[in-house]
């Protein structure tokens, strides 16, 4: 069991900076789950832990030990591939026993111990099968017990359920946290782009974005506090709406001019905004906070819908304000909606999020 | 449009049918002839059976080149086939192929007759094989290499090894880049070295490389005549001849052109006991 930690951290590809000076800790026992669009630099990040890229600059620690010099096969860290990487040559049972050998462990206890792991991930009858005749569910148990049985310090996962299709991966992510967090309690460093694998698994998520760390905290943090747009954008589904303008004050109360519309911004907010009146401004409303309706109602703006997506237990809409943008909102299902509808909408009070717009950093 | 009309297919089946038909003509008139008695400029055309194959198998000269086939395919191929794959996996692994397979390609790339007459200047008693020795103080080791019989065979197996190197190199590194890098990865996180990777993973992931590498090496090696033309001429003795040799002697100097046809019908039942277990390897795996 170890912490790890990454100082400074960077990497690059020729010009392209794919770790860009990132520090992060993983404390002993916990669920890292390092989430971001594709090519933002997390699998980049995940192979520095592993050994299979060498940092440029920084520092990087597994317990007590720097490892920027040590070779990935004396790290004791376990990783499981997104394609699995069995060896296809290889029957189940020897795929398991791979790193015990190289380990010079006793014929044995390999034995010994391949059976347990297998008895345990529920995998025993397919000891003596090839990879290519296992599903990809039992080809994923098969990794997981090959990276489980040498007892890792460090278990790495590079977005290991996205070869699956969607059931299973439900199922998987619920065994799979409550395997290493729970049973096995393993430092756990998860790469994933999807936010709900992130939000369900982790103890912590690191989100990431163009090579840099944008927020790290536990998911109900990344999600109730964003530290900035980009992540006010990525965590949640459907996205947060942003609406742009500037901060303008009026008879000791504030609004955001959005063009055609000035937007009253509740009193809550009046401390925290005032230092930036007269400056462009960023407000994100999550689309499960805006009150749509088809009649005025107090406080309430008209917009116009351009677009539907009904899920069955509720319908995603996007309307416009002026014209341009196109902003996102949640209404229950059977409400009577059509294209082009004239509908008002106003937002929860309490669920307002302010960024500066020269740098994407939240103000409240 | 894709559909075509029996015309259109005609037209373009018609050239591979002719070259088809062609050597099969031609294989069987070969056949043919090693089974009549043209033995001079003039053709003749009489059956007589078997009877140029019964002499060819009481004629000790056909034992000695076919051994000497038999060890040039044993001592060519292996090291050819191994060192290929181990150099690729140096030129893949270290990332410098492009250097590397310029290197290993030149002498694929000259002709067997020009490296022939190189390596008979290298190996000749004031050569640079000699004169290296010599400079490294190895005076002893000093030989006619290919004037003395215990070693002529054996000279000339290397330049052919010298020579198809980067051929095997080429093929195996295009099997090592068709292994997927997580693999490679994986074995790595799992603590295995360098050279246990190569063994437990890259080994067994290139054997389609052998399966191409190993039949066509094994029949350059059964086909070879241009090196001994060149270099010894099947001497000192009978120590470099082969079957490829014999055979144009027989044919082109000697005029037996049936003994010839004879010869070259067993080198070429040899070929297809190399090459049919392949192709039925390969086409196993293609139906299935």
């Amino acid at each position: 069991m170890a912490r790890v930690f990454l100082e400074n951290v960077v990497k690059k590809f020729g010009k392209v900076v794919a770790v860009n000076h990132v520090t992060l800790e993983v404390k002993d026992k916990e669920f890292m789950v390092l989430l971001g669009p594709s090519g933002c630099g997390k699998s980049t990040t995940l192979r520095l832990i592993a050994g299979l890229e060498t940092p440029d600059e920084g520092k990087i620690w597994i317990g007590d030990r720097l490892v920027n010099e040590i070779d990935p096969t004396k790290r004791n860290v376990a990783m499981v591939f997104q394609s699995y990487a069995l060896y296809p040559h290889m029957t189940v049972y020897r795929n398991i026993e791979f790193p015990l050998k190289m380990a010079r462990v006793p014929k044995e206890e390999r034995r010994r111990k391949v059976i347990e792991v297998a008895k345990f991930l529920g995998i025993e009858d397919l000891l003596n099968r090839y990879p290519k005749q296992l599903s990809g569910g039992q080809q994923q148990r098969v990794a997981l017990a090959r990276a489980i049985v040498r007892e890792p310090e460090v278990f790495l996962l590079d977005e290991p359920l996205s070869n699956l299709d969607a059931k299973l991966r439900v199922k998987m992510r619920f065994e799979l946290r409550r395997l290493l967090h729970d049973e096995l309690q393993i430092t756990t460093i998860y790469v994933t782009h999807d936010q709900v694998e992130a939000m369900t698994m982790a103890d912590k998520i690191a989100v990431m974005n163009a090579g840099k760390i944008m927020q790290v905290g536990s998911p109900i943090d990344v999600f109730e506090k964003p530290a900035n747009i980009f992540v006010a954008g990525f965590i949640g589904v459907p996205p947060m709406s942003f609406f742009e303008g500037t901060l303008i004050e009026k008879q000791k109360s504030l609004f955001l001019d959005l063009g055609s519309v000035l937007f009253r911004i509740p009193k809550t907010y009046y401390s925290a905004l005032h230092p930036h009146v007269g400056s462009e401004i960023v407000m994100g409303i999550r689309p499960q906070d805006i009150k749509v309706t088809l009649e005025p109602q107090e406080d309430s703006y008209e917009g116009k819908i351009v677009g539907y997506e009904p899920l069955g237990t509720e319908t995603y809409i996007h309307f416009t304000i002026n014209g341009t943008k196109e902003y996102i909102a949640v209404i229950p299902r059977g409400m009577r909606i059509s294209l082009k509808r004239k509908v008002y909408w106003k937002s929860n009070p309490q669920k307002l999020y302010f960024f500066r717009k020269s740098t994407g950093e939240a103000i409240y | 449009m894709i559909a075509s009309s029996l015309k259109e297919k005609l037209i373009f089946l018609t050239p591979i049918l002719l070259i088809t038909v062609i050597l099969y003509i031609m294989i069987a008139t070969s056949i043919y002839v090693s089974m009549s008695d043209w033995r001079s400029y003039k053709i003749s055309l009489n059956f007589i059976g078997l009877r140029n194959y019964i002499e060819l198998f009481s004629n000790p000269r056909f034992y000695a080149a076919l051994r000497n086939n038999i060890i040039w395919i044993a001592l060519f191929m292996v090291p050819t086939s191994f060192l290929g794959l181990v150099l690729a996996y140096i030129m893949v692994s270290t990332g410098k192929e492009l250097i590397f397979r310029t290197v290993f390609l030149l002498p694929t790339a000259i002709s067997m007759t020009v490296a022939g007459t190189l390596w008979v200047w290298m190996y000749a008693s004031e050569g640079a094989v000699n004169t290296l020795l010599k400079a490294f103080n190895l005076s002893f080791l000093t030989k006619p290499w290919i004037s003395d019989p215990s070693t002529a065979l054996y000279a000339l197996i290397f330049v052919t090894i010298w020579q198809y190197l980067g051929f095997a190199v080429i093929i195996f590194e295009a099997a090592i880049k068709g292994i997927d890098p997580s693999l490679i990865e994986a074995a790595q996180i799992d603590g295995a070295s360098s050279l246990r990777i190569f063994w437990d993973i890259v080994v067994p992931q290139v054997r389609h490389g052998f399966l191409v590498a190993v039949p066509l090496l094994a029949l350059s090696a059964l086909k070879i005549f241009d090196i001994v033309y060149v270099a010894t001429r099947g001497g000192p003795g009978l120590a470099t001849d082969v079957l490829g040799y014999f055979m144009w002697e027989t044919a082109f100097w000697s005029r037996f052109m049936a003994d010839g046809a004879a010869i070259a019908t067993i080198i070429f039942a040899i070929s297809l006991g190399i090459v049919i277990p392949y192709a039925l390897i390969a086409l196993r795996r293609w139906f299935r």
